[in-house]
């Protein structure tokens, strides 16, 4: 029988993440959409420099803004965020791209692909989360926060770098 | 499914007729555009039948804009491409307003906070193929065009049940309302055991009541 992480389960794995990251100061939030069933989901900003992998030389200064929300069709955490450059625009999903090396060698638009946030119901650039049950399976028996430790996994894909306060707490 | 066929065909073949102009604040061009008149059908999406819109109107605004997406707004909102035509029409086509259906054309200003760019054709595949697999994950467990023929031959197949449950394990559907849409995972049986389709759906399944 598989295990799902619950929505039960993925609320608190989120709020104790906003207790870390209070203590860290860390920046990530909670917020909470009323009247819809999975409306608790954190959001976290931060600030980097991204290379474009096949020439050095190009750098850019962009914003990310990070949201962990619950997908309730496939009963799994999902990451998906914006990234903007520092005149204010964002980042369409080819640019996004063109600094990621890892996602390229993969089918782009199956991995990362523009997708309605799951409480939102706006365009996110997203991981695509029909591969996550198989990642965070693992780490429903063994892990304290199996969000944290899904984290540590994908967040490298999107550029997104736990402090290693979280993974004491998995 | 089969013996329905004629009431899907109908669906099917549903077209609206569909008046675009291009913003007035757009043209740059000593002319005005003559509007350009299409039956769109309801079960496709706008970014595989503006081609022709787009051609007919890219000579008229300015040369720097002709590069960037072209938009489609309607009473002030801009169209959520992503949704199909027909449920965008049930959603804002209001009880006072006449056929054809007037639709605004913008270059310029593009909403990416509120809708998905569309540089390529992949991308409506895409997320069309995004929802495909979300609607297999909730019937299947994940396990298993555009002529109508075709597309039942294929349709056909994600309609079975597996061998080894009776039932799908949810019924994917989403309710549209408001701004965006509402999912609950709702089961095919009702609670003494019988089956359940979206007729029977009762306000535990859609809770969400517009007023």
């Amino acid at each position: 029988m598989d295990m799902h992480l619950t929505l039960e389960n993925f609320t608190k794995c989120i709020e104790d993440i906003v207790k870390i990251s209070d203590l860290l100061m860390d920046g990530w939030i909670l917020k909470e959409k009323q009247g819809v069933e999975n409306g608790k989901y954190i959001v976290k900003r931060c600030t980097t420099q991204l290379t474009k992998p096949d020439d050095k030389d190009i750098k850019v200064l962009v914003t990310f803004e990070y949201h962990i929300a619950y997908q309730l069709s496939y009963g799994v955490p999902v990451i998906c965020f914006k990234v903007w450059k520092h005149d204010g625009l964002l980042f369409s999903l080819e640019e996004y791209w063109e600094f990621n090396q890892d996602l390229k060698e993969h089918n782009m638009y199956d991995t990362l692909t523009q997708l309605d946030h799951p409480v939102l119901c706006q365009p996110f650039l997203t991981l695509h989360p029909c591969r996550t049950q198989e990642i965070i399976q693992p780490f429903l028996e063994n892990s304290k926060n199996p969000v944290i430790s899904w984290l540590s996994v994908v967040g490298l894909f999107v550029h997104l770098n736990l402090l290693e306060e979280y993974l004491k707490n998995c | 499914m089969a013996n329905d066929r004629e009431i899907l065909r109908e669906i099917w073949e549903g077209k609206l007729p569909v008046c675009f102009k291009l913003d007035s604040d757009e043209v740059t061009d000593f002319r005005e555009p003559d509007p350009f008149y299409l039956m769109v059908p309801r079960l496709s999406y706008f970014p595989l039948v503006t081609d022709k819109v787009r051609k007919h109107f890219l000579k008229y605004v300015a040369n720097d804009k002709q590069e960037q997406e072209m938009w489609l707004e309607y009473n002030g909102q801009p169209l959520k491409w992503h949704y199909p035509i027909g449920v965008l029409y049930d959603l804002l086509f209001g009880p006072e307003d006449v056929l054809p259906w007037n639709l605004t054309i913008h270059f310029e200003k593009f909403p990416e906070t509120e809708i998905y760019k569309f540089s390529n054709k992949e991308m409506v595949e895409s997320y069309f193929m995004a929802c495909l697999k979300e609607a297999d994950v909730l019937k299947h467990r994940g396990q298993v065009a555009n002529k109508f023929d075709q597309f039942w031959s294929v349709n056909r197949k994600l309609m079975e049940v597996s061998a080894e449950h009776e039932h799908f394990k949810y019924i994917p559907f989403r309710c549209y309302i408001d701004d965006g849409y509402r999912q609950k995972l709702v089961k095919p049986l009702t609670s003494d055991g019988r089956k359940k389709n979206t007729a029977r759906f009762d306000k535990r399944d859609v809770p969400w009541q517009k007023y």
